[in-house]
C-alpha cells in the first residue's frame, strides 16, 4: 500500500540540488511512499530572513504549514526548511493552534519507514564504500530528540544498512559555513574547506549529506575550498543517493553525474569490493 | 536607534518590566540572559568566535549588563551562522542564537549593519516576495550589483558549473498571496 506525505521540497531541490530530489522521490517510490508537493509552497526563508526581520520569518512557516491538514506529517529534505518549519509548528502549538508535525525526509525514512524496510529494498550491497555521514548544524539541534545533537549515529547505520562502511568523523556536526556564504565568502568557503580536510584524511571514498545548502557548500565550492591542498577531491552524496545506488535503482535515479565533485571513485570502490 | 538603545539600556539597568516588554527583548529575555555564569562554552563551541571581537559569552555578558550598543557594533553578530552549537550546549539555557538574531534584527532594521551585512538579508526577501521562492542563480547575482559589481565575473564559473551538470533550474512561482510580508518589509525599509 503506497503511503503519501505532504512535501515541502524548498528552493535548492529546484535547482542546485536537483540530484537530491530526483533520487528522494525514486528511494520513497521504492520504499512505497509518494511524496506530493505542497500547492503553491513559498520559501521557508532559510536565515537571512530570519535575520532581517524574525516575523517576516515566521509568517512563511505559518503560510506553508496552513496549507497542510494539521493531522498530516510535513516532509521536507532541507535542514533549514526543517528548522523555519519546525520553529512555524512549535510556535503555532504554543499558542493553542493545530499545526502539522514537520519532519525532515532522513527523519521520515528512519522513523517512519525503519532500517529493516530499507535493507530489504537492497539490491546492491555497497560493499568495499567507506563513507563519513555529514550532518550539519541544524536538524539534530533543532530536534535533539530525534538524534544525539552531539554524536548523531544514525545516518551511520543507515550507511551500514546499505552495505557500505561507515568512518568516525569528528567534524560531522561543524558548521558548514552556508548561511554567510554571501556576506562572508571567505570565510565560509574557508569553514567548509575545514570540514572536506577533516573528512579525506578519514580515507573515506564520500561524504554523506542530507542538506541542499551543506551539500552545495561542500560540493560546488569544494573546488575554491581545497585550492593548493595535496590529495584530490572527495565526493559528496545525497543519502537518498547512497539509497538509490544500492537499491539498484536506473542511473537517472541514482543521479551521480550531476553532482559536481566526480562521484566515479565511489562506482571504483563499489567494484573494487573493498580491496 | 540612539533612541532604541538608550531605551533598552535604561530598561536593564531599571529591570523595568514595562519598558522592557515593549522592546524587542522580552523581560523573560533578559531574566534569562542573567542566568548567564561566564562560562564560555558558547564561546568554546563557536565556529566564528576566534575571529570575533567580542565572543558569544562577552555579548551575552553586554546585553545583560544594558550594554546594547557595544553588543550592535560587535562583529560577532553577523558572523554568526546560526548553528544552534551555542543554544544546545548552554548549561543555564540560554538561547545565545536567538540573541544574536534580535541583534541582527536590531542592528539592519537601525541600518548600523555593514552593505553585506545588510544586503545578503535584504536582497534575499526582496528576491523572495517577488514570486514566494529563491531563484538561487538570481539571488547571487542580485547580491553582487549591490555590493560589488566586479565580482559578477567570478559567478561566471558557478554559473557555467551548474549549466553543465544541468542544475542552473529556472525561476519558479507561488501563487501564495504575499501582499502582508510584502509590506511589512517595505515598512522596515
Amino acid at each position: 500500500m503506497t503511503k503519501s506525505y505532504p512535501f515541502f521540497p524548498g528552493c535548492s531541490v529546484h535547482s542546485t540540488a536537483l540530484e537530491y530530489g530526483r533520487s528522494g522521490h525514486a528511494v520513497c517510490r521504492t520504499l512505497g511512499i509518494e511524496l506530493n508537493e505542497i500547492p503553491d509552497w513559498v520559501c521557508c526563508g532559510a536565515t537571512p530572513t530570519a535575520s532581517l526581520d524574525y516575523d517576516i520569518s515566521l509568517g512563511l512557516g505559518k503560510k506553508n504549514l496552513s496549507k497542510v491538514k494539521p493531522d498530516q506529517s510535513v516532509v521536507t529534505p532541507c535542514s533549514a526548511c526543517f528548522k523555519n518549519l519546525k520553529n512555524a509548528e512549535l510556535h503555532l502549538k504554543g499558542h493553542n493552534a493545530q499545526a502539522p508535525r514537520v519532519q525532515h525526509l532522513f527523519q521520515m525514512i528512519y522513523d517512519d519507514v525503519g532500517l529493516a524496510a530499507v535493507k530489504s529494498k537492497v539490491t546492491r550491497p555497497l560493499k568495499g564504500l567507506k563513507v563519513v555521514s555529514y550532518y550539519g548544524c541544524l536538524l539534530t539541534r533543532v530536534d535533539p530528540s530525534f538524534d544525539s545533537p552531539e554524536n548523531p549515529t544514525k545516518m551511520d547505520e543507515l550507511s551500514a544498512a546499505l552495505g557500505a562502511e561507515p568512518r568516525p568523523f569528528a567534524y560531522k556536526m561543524k558548521c558548514c559555513g552556508g548561511p554567510v556564504i554571501l556576506s562572508k565568502h571567505k570565510l565560509s568557503v574557508s569553514m567548509a574547506g575545514t570540514i572536506l580536510k577533516a573528512a579525506k584524511s578519514t580515507g573515506a571514498h564520500a561524504v554523506i549529506v542530507l542538506c541542499p545548502m551543506c551539500g552545495t557548500m561542500l560540493d560546488l565550492y569544494q573546488k575554491e575550498a581545497l585550492k593548493g591542498e595535496d590529495g584530490g577531491e572527495i565526493p559528496i552524496i545525497y543519502f537518498t543517493q547512497l539509497m538509490a545506488l544500492a537499491f539498484g535503482l536506473k542511473e537517472d535515479d541514482v543521479a551521480l553525474e550531476m553532482n559536481v565533485v566526480p562521484t566515479r571513485p565511489v562506482i571504483e570502490a563499489l567494484a573494487g569490493g573493498g580491496k | 536607534m540612539a533612541e532604541l538603545v538608550k531605551e533598552v539600556a535604561t530598561a536593564v539597568s531599571a529591570s523595568n518590566e514595562a519598558a522592557w516588554e515593549s522592546k524587542l527583548f522580552s523581560f523573560k529575555d533578559l531574566k534569562l540572559l542573567r542566568k548567564c555564569m561566564q562560562c564560555g562554552t558558547c564561546s568554546g563551541s563557536c565556529a566564528v568566535a576566534p575571529l570575533a571581537d567580542y565572543t558569544p559569552r562577552m555579548i551575552v555578558n553586554l546585553v545583560a549588563r544594558g550594554d546594547v550598543k557595544s553588543a550592535l557594533q560587535s562583529r560577532m553578530i553577523f558572523l554568526c551562522t546560526s548553528c544552534l552549537a551555542c543554544s544546545t550546549r548552554c548549561p543555564r539555557g540560554i538561547p545565545v542564537a536567538d540573541l544574536m538574531l534580535k541583534l541582527r534584527n536590531i542592528s539592519i532594521s537601525s541600518h548600523l549593519a555593514g552593505i553585506e551585512d545588510e544586503s545578503s538579508s535584504k536582497e534575499f526577501v526582496r528576491t523572495l516576495l517577488k514570486r514566494g521562492r529563491i531563484y538561487e542563480p538570481e539571488l547571487m547575482v542580485r547580491f553582487a550589483m549591490k555590493t560589488s559589481p566586479i565580482s559578477l565575473l567570478g559567478l561566471r564559473n558557478l554559473a557555467l558549473t551548474l549549466f553543465q551538470k544541468g542544475k542552473l533550474g529556472f525561476p519558479s512561482r507561488s501563487k501564495t498571496d504575499l501582499s502582508d510580508l510584502k509590506k511589512k518589509f517595505e515598512g522596515g525599509e
